[in-house]
């Protein structure tokens, strides 16, 4: 037996001599084989993509900072533009039920991760919507879906998606009234929700489409709530835009001078 | 006596040095280098058993995976095979594969009792290693490891089921001096060129809403280097590598690194006959 002493192929020179062309063959396949491997595995993996998020960066600053300015005429005429200011809030205040469905995903994205990973991507949330009744029958009551973003382990505070004949109960002055939502929609909480946080409260609604709350009907609408109470933008006929705020003993607006406030049955006077 | 014993050290490995023989030839070491398993050869370990098909074919399996059963209840089958250039001469170029896969009752015991999944991870590589001569070798190699997991689980009403994937690309140079028959020095490089995001796609199902996520995660504090400084030993029958270092930690079987730096521990033995005669 002659020994190969500069290689690695131990054993017969003859018996390699043989068996060579057989073996080359099987080592061609082989390396075919082999070369799938990798190429098979090349497409998966990679960094998701975040979602576009709506801009309701306009709609904030025209809420921070109203244009008109009143006097003791046009106060008034802001107050009566919006004539159902309570239920407006109460519908909207509906809209504070989807914020569970956020902190769920929250929860959900945060699972096992830590502030050494970065997580990234899309949670898209089907909310099946529970109805008027006491309990909650889901399928037949109409759906909101809304897409979050997230972005740097946290959930972009602004988001949007749709509402199909939504219909929620919620409490309107003491007794439970049947909310409608339809359309698309748009929120901005405030700040980004880190996985694993919650909803600080701070909620700015912006519904293109209607809001229903028994017989009233809101088209094309805006709110906020902030530090727990609930404001909503009016544009006068001018163009030009006062808040209205639901406060605990009347209604406060908000123009682009100061604060008038009006007690329920007397006239508004300025802040 | 400090000197004395300097003294004698030196001797020995000058000794062992030009004693260096033809046993790296002989059974070459298979880990991290070109080289395969001379045909017929078995090598059997418990971290790893290979055969030498013919003289370019390896092929072997990891089996204490397969051993898993009083932890896992099942077996965790993995199989992996490696092919050398044929020609002569000092340098061996070899490709490479693997694939393990984590059967649902696998990833129940490791996961969630309730979760039913699977997990298939398939590595990939490329060696190519240079005999200078009877002493020294080097081996360059690339690797690549991914890893795909489907699963989910079922509570009641309740569901979740998804899927997550990732794969990792990295480079090593392994250089290997032989100063006896018996022994050699080794010192083991790895260099984590990338770490892919592991992307994770899952829908969870309740009465009242559904959430469909499509997340990637990845650390923002990704360590790249490895350095291992070992011995080699290949007797008669026995082959023990040991190498103690730091750095990224390569999952064993699957090739999936870490994002810290950990002390790294590289072991391989194994009982080596001729199965053919």
């Amino acid at each position: 037996m002659k020994k190969c002493a500069t290689c690695t192929f131990p054993g017969s020179s003859h018996h390699r001599d043989t068996a060579f062309a057989l073996q080359l063959r099987h080592v061609k396949a082989l390396w075919f084989v082999a070369y799938l491997i990798p190429l098979g595995a090349v497409a998966c993996g990679g960094t998701a993509d975040i979602p576009d998020t709506p801009n309701l960066q306009l709609l904030l600053q025209s809420y921070e900072h109203p244009t008109a300015v009143l006097d003791k005429t046009t106060v008034n005429d802001a107050l009566n533009s919006t004539p159902n200011l309570q239920e407006l809030a109460d519908g909207m205040e509906a809209a504070t039920y989807l914020m569970g469905d956020v902190g769920e995903a929250s929860d959900t994205a945060s699972t096992k991760s830590s502030s050494r990973v970065r997580i990234q991507g899309s949670v898209k949330l089907d909310i099946r919507c529970p109805g008027e009744l006491d309990a909650p029958v889901y399928g037949d009551n109409g759906s909101v879906s809304l897409t979050l973003a997230i972005a740097e382990s946290a959930i972009r505070r602004t988001f949007g998606g749709e509402a199909k004949a939504c219909v929620i109960k919620q409490q309107v002055a003491g007794r439970m009234a049947r909310i409608q939502l339809d359309g698309e929609l748009a929120f901005d909480v405030g700040r980004d929700i880190g996985l694993g946080q919650g909803w600080t409260g701070e909620l700015l609604a912006s519904l293109p489409g209607e809001l229903r709350v028994d017989e009233y009907l809101f088209k094309s609408i805006s709110g906020r709530i902030t530090q727990g109470r609930f404001q909503n933008l009016v544009e006068m006929s001018d163009g030009k835009t006062v808040v209205l705020e639901l406060g605990v003993n009347g209604i406060n607006v908000r123009d682009a001078s100061g604060v008038w406030f009006c007690a329920e049955g007397a006239p508004c006077a300025k802040q | 006596m400090r000197q004395a014993v300097s003294l004698a050290a030196c001797a020995v490995v000058l000794g062992f040095s030009t004693a260096a023989s033809a046993q790296q030839l002989e059974n070459p070491r298979t880990d991290y280098t070109a080289y395969t398993r001379p045909r017929g050869k078995l090598a059997l370990g418990l971290l790893k058993t290979d055969l030498g098909v013919i003289d370019e074919l390896t092929i072997g399996t990891y089996p204490l995976p397969w051993l898993l059963i009083p932890l896992l209840k099942t077996t965790v089958p993995n199989v992996y095979l490696k092919v050398r250039s044929p020609w002569k001469g000092p340098l061996t170029l070899a490709l490479g594969g693997s694939a393990t896969y984590v059967n649902a009752k696998a990833l129940a015991q490791l996961a969630d009792k309730d979760a039913d999944g699977s997990a298939l991870s398939t590595t990939a590589e490329f060696d190519a290693s240079y005999r200078f001569d009877d002493r020294f070798s080097l081996s360059l190699g690339f690797d690549f490891a991914t890893l795909r997991a489907f699963g989910g689980a079922k509570e009641q009403t309740d569901s979740v089921e998804g899927a997550a994937t990732g794969h990792t690309y990295s480079a090593r140079a392994l250089g290997e001096w032989r100063l006896s028959r018996v022994f050699a020095l080794s010192l083991l490089f790895r260099y984590l060129i990338y770490q892919s995001p592991y992307e994770v796609n899952a829908t969870s199902d309740t009465p009242a809403v559904t959430v469909t996520s499509d997340l990637s995660a990845e650390s923002t504090l990704q360590k790249h280097f490895t350095i291992v400084p070992g011995v080699s030993f290949e007797w008669e029958r026995w082959e023990l590598n040991v190498g103690a270092g730091y750095g990224v930690f390569y999952l064993p079987v699957m090739g999936l690194a870490t994002a810290k730096a950990w002390p790294v521990v590289d072991l391989a033995f194994a009982y080596r006959f001729d199965l053919y005669h």
